[in-house]
This record gives C-alpha cells, sequence and structure tokens, in this order.
C-alpha cells in the first residue's frame, strides 16, 4: 500500500497502513467465516432434510405396505361375510330341501304301502 | 513464530463452530432413524392376522362349496325319490288294474254300468247250473253313496225294493236284513232281526247281541266292510259302523269259507248276498230260485264255492227267499220267487 505523503496542513492520518492491513484480514477473515457459516448451514441442513426425509419415506413405506395388507384383509374378511351369507341362504334353502326330501320320503313310504298292500290284494286274485 | 500461532489459532478459531455442528451431527442419520415408526412388530401382527383372515376365508370357502354341493345332493335324491313315488304309484296302479281285469275275467261282460263321481257299478248276468241271478260290482269312492234305508223310513214299516229305490233315488237296490212279525199293543209290525245301523246310529233301541250264527254286516265311516258277530255294543260301535243290517250266516270270512248251519247248507233257495273283494269293491248277488223253468235257486254251499271262485274276501247271506230282490235303474232285473216284489223291512240302496 502506498504511503500518503503529509502536508503540514493535512490532518494527521489516525489510521496507519498496518491498520489497514489488520482490518481487511480481519474483514477477511470474517467474511470468510461468514461463508463457512452459511456452507456449514446449508450442509447441516442438506443432511438434516436428508435424514428425516429418508425416515419419512420409510415410515410411509411402511404405513403403505400396512394399509395394503389391512384392503387385502378388508377384501377377504367382505369375500368371508359374502360366503357366510351365501352359505346361511342356501343352508336355509338345504333346510326346506331336507324338508321336501322328508316329505317325499314319507310319500314314498306311503306308496310302497299301497303297492304293498295292492300286491297282497293282487295274491287273493281268483 | 506469532505468525505461525496465528495461523494455527486463528483458523481453529474460526472453524470451532463448525467443528461443534459437525460433532452434534455426527450420528444424526442414525438418531433420526429412530424416529421412524416401530413398524416390525405391528407388521408381524398385520401379516399373522393376514394369514388367519385367508385362511378363514379359504374355510368359508370350502364351506359354501360343501354346502352346495350337499344341497345338489339334497335335491337330486329328492328327483329320485319323486322318480321312485311316481313309478311306486305305477305299479299300484299296474296291479290294482290286474287285479279288477282278474276280477272282471271270473265275472264275464257286465251288462250294465254306472259311473259317478261317488261310485262306480258294473252289472252281471249270474247264469250257472240250475240257478240265475245278477251281480253288481260296486266300487265306492265316496261311503255316503251307501245308504241302509228302513221300510218308508220308519222302523217296524216294510217297502219293496223298487220303492225304496225310487224313493231315495238310488241307483242300485238289495234287500237287506232279515226281520220278523212283532206284535206290540194289538199292531204288527216289521222289526229288522239283530242290530241295524244308519247314518252311524243303531235303529234298534237296544243292543241285541249275536245269538247264534246272526251277524252284522255294513260299512264303516271310511267305506270298508266291517262284519262278523257282536256280543256287546261297544264292541260293535267301536268300529265305527256307518251302515249295516243283520242275518245269518257268514259265508266267507278272511277269504274262508266259514261253517254253514246244517238246515242252511243245502237248500236250494233264492239268495241275497253281500260281500268285499280283497281291493275293497262290494259285490252283491241275488240269485232267484223257486222256479224250476228259471231259476231253482242255489244252496249256501254252493253260493260258497262260487264266492270263492269269485275271489270274494267277506261274504254274508242276507234276507232271501221271496225278499231277494235286485233293482238297477229304475228296473227289477231278478225275478222275485212271489211273482212280485216283497215288501220288507230293510233295504240296501247304492246312490247315484
Amino acid at each position: 500500500m502506498p504511503k500518503t505523503e503529509q502536508t503540514p496542513n493535512d490532518p494527521v492520518s489516525t489510521t496507519s497502513p498496518e491498520t489497514t492491513v489488520k482490518r481487511s484480514t480481519v474483514f477477511l477473515v470474517l467474511a470468510v467465516w461468514v461463508l463457512l457459516v452459511i456452507g456449514g448451514y446449508y450442509v447441516g441442513k442438506l443432511y438434516i432434510d436428508r435424514s428425516i426425509q429418508s425416515v419419512h419415506q420409510t415410515n410411509a413405506v411402511h404405513i403403505q405396505t400396512m394399509q395394503n395388507q389391512l384392503d387385502s384383509m378388508a377384501g377377504a374378511i367382505e369375500e368371508i361375510q359374502l360366503a357366510l351369507s351365501n352359505a346361511d341362504q342356501t343352508l336355509a334353502t338345504s333346510g326346506i330341501t331336507q324338508e321336501n326330501l322328508n316329505k317325499k320320503i314319507e310319500a314314498l313310504d306311503k306308496q310302497l304301502q299301497l303297492l304293498a298292500e295292492s300286491l297282497a290284494v293282487l295274491k287273493e286274485a281268483p | 513464530m506469532r505468525q505461525v500461532f496465528y495461523l494455527l489459532i486463528i483458523p481453529l478459531f474460526l472453524l470451532a463452530p463448525f467443528m461443534g455442528l459437525g460433532a452434534s451431527l455426527v450420528g444424526f442419520d442414525e438418531k433420526a432413524q429412530a424416529l421412524a415408526l416401530p413398524v416390525q412388530d405391528i407388521n408381524n401382527e398385520v401379516n399373522s392376522l393376514g394369514e388367519s383372515v385367508f385362511a378363514l376365508r379359504e374355510s368359508a370357502r370350502v364351506m359354501t362349496d360343501t354346502i352346495v354341493e350337499q344341497e345338489k345332493e339334497y335335491q337330486e335324491q329328492q328327483r329320485i325319490l319323486q322318480e321312485l313315488a311316481s313309478r311306486s304309484h305305477e305299479y299300484k296302479q299296474d296291479s290294482d288294474q290286474i287285479y279288477e281285469e282278474r276280477i272282471l275275467a271270473m265275472l264275464g261282460p257286465p251288462i250294465d254300468s254306472y259311473r259317478s263321481n261317488r261310485v262306480e257299478i258294473k252289472v252281471f248276468k249270474l247264469d250257472e247250473l240250475g240257478y240265475r241271478g245278477y251281480i253288481a260290482k260296486v266300487k265306492l269312492f265316496d261311503p255316503g253313496a251307501v245308504k241302509v234305508v228302513l221300510g218308508k223310513d220308519t222302523l217296524g214299516q216294510t217297502e219293496t225294493t223298487s220303492s225304496a229305490v225310487a224313493r231315495t233315488g238310488a241307483i242300485l237296490g238289495i234287500n237287506g236284513g232279515g226281520f220278523y212279525s212283532s206284535v206290540q199293543g194289538g199292531r204288527t209290525r216289521i222289526m229288522p232281526i239283530g242290530n241295524t245301523v244308519i247314518d252311524g246310529k243303531l235303529v234298534n233301541r237296544d243292543f241285541s247281541p249275536s245269538n247264534g250264527d246272526v251277524f252284522f254286516a255294513g260299512i264303516d265311516r271310511k267305506g270298508k266292510m266291517i262284519g262278523g258277530r257282536f256280543y256287546d255294543k261297544a264292541s260293535l260301535m267301536g268300529l265305527n259302523p256307518w251302515q249295516g243290517v243283520s242275518f245269518l250266516p257268514i259265508l266267507i270270512e278272511n277269504g274262508q269259507p266259514q261253517p254253514v248251519p246244517k238246515e242252511w247248507k243245502t237248500t236250494k233257495q233264492p239268495r241275497t248276498i253281500i260281500g268285499e273283494y280283497a281291493n275293497g269293491d262290494f259285490i252283491m248277488i241275488v240269485v232267484d230260485g223257486r222256479q224250476s223253468d228259471w231259476s231253482s235257486g242255489v244252496t249256501l254251499e254252493r253260493l260258497q264255492i262260487k264266492l270263492a271262485e269269485l275271489g270274494v274276501k267277506e261274504g254274508y247271506n242276507l234276507d232271501g227267499g221271496g225278499s231277494s230282490t235286485f233293482v238297477f235303474n229304475g228296473k227289477v232285473l231278478n225275478r222275485p220267487s212271489d211273482g212280485r216284489e216283497r215288501p220288507v223291512a230293510t233295504n240296501i240302496v247304492i246312490l247315484p
């Protein structure tokens, strides 16, 4: 830095070149420090965000997986309900069918008795 | 030396916050992972529950399939049973038809017939060696079509068979049970022998126990023939008689010829017989007699043989002689031995 020539009328400069260098150095260091702070902030933020995002993604995947499983179970339960409902209806129908079957058996039994009687009569034919 | 100091200290001083920040971030990722939901246990539970639910679904499917299959089997069994019942019904009809044909083959071709929703009547001519007569085979669809009729509907009165037939609007009529004269209070009354039942009620005031070979024969409320010797009122009324008369003797019981009293056995007389076939059809026979140029009559022994030939299962001898009369469709078909119809105490008529 060139030295300023002093004249008698000029006020004596209070800042020496050495001081100016020191101040510049300090300013420079501070600037670097601020840049490092900002850089560190971004790096730290990026790191934290990535970590949290990773956790979020993991959680989301797990929740989605569970959701799929629950949906699948809900579908299965609906199928069971439908199957049970159908079974109930079929059983009700089967009950009626069973009753009809019993009636048919009774009717056949009666018919066979009549046939047996008729054959017994036929035996006595002249 | 001082400069070296500054060169080392100042950067260290400047980097101190970052070093602290860096130090604090060391292991942050692992710690952040701790924020993850503890889904592993829940997942295991959900998986286990899912397996149970899916297993249950499979069981429900199998159960439904089984039930549906069983339902199909029931329906198939129902169809088979229906078919068997139908076949059985057909066989019964065939069997009934064969029996009917066998009976008719023994009776020969009918000379007349009548059919309504209550009764079917076929009339045959009986022309045997030494005797003639008429036979009616009666198939009842309604027991109410058979009726025993008192003479003029009054106990103690008499009436000819044709008169009773005309009065009641019947299609067929024969004379009924035996009767006797009774003088009561100076008046002669013609009273039926034994017990007479009309519309389920005993006509005679007091029950008359069977005396010797006297029987009661008639039909019950279902139209089935009942008959036999009864020694107390309860045993007779216990059979729910609907219509019936009394006379003697029983000729055929359960298909077996019954002993005939000696005095009835070998005498040829006009006869009136009522009987039943094994299939429940009734047979009414009137044989003429005492007319050498037409019919000499028949002995009960001979009649038993004839009834057995015809396949009759139950046979009862009703009042004969001059009482024997056979009326069909408004005409007296036989030739009563008195030369005219004899008024009798009871007649049996078949309503159309």
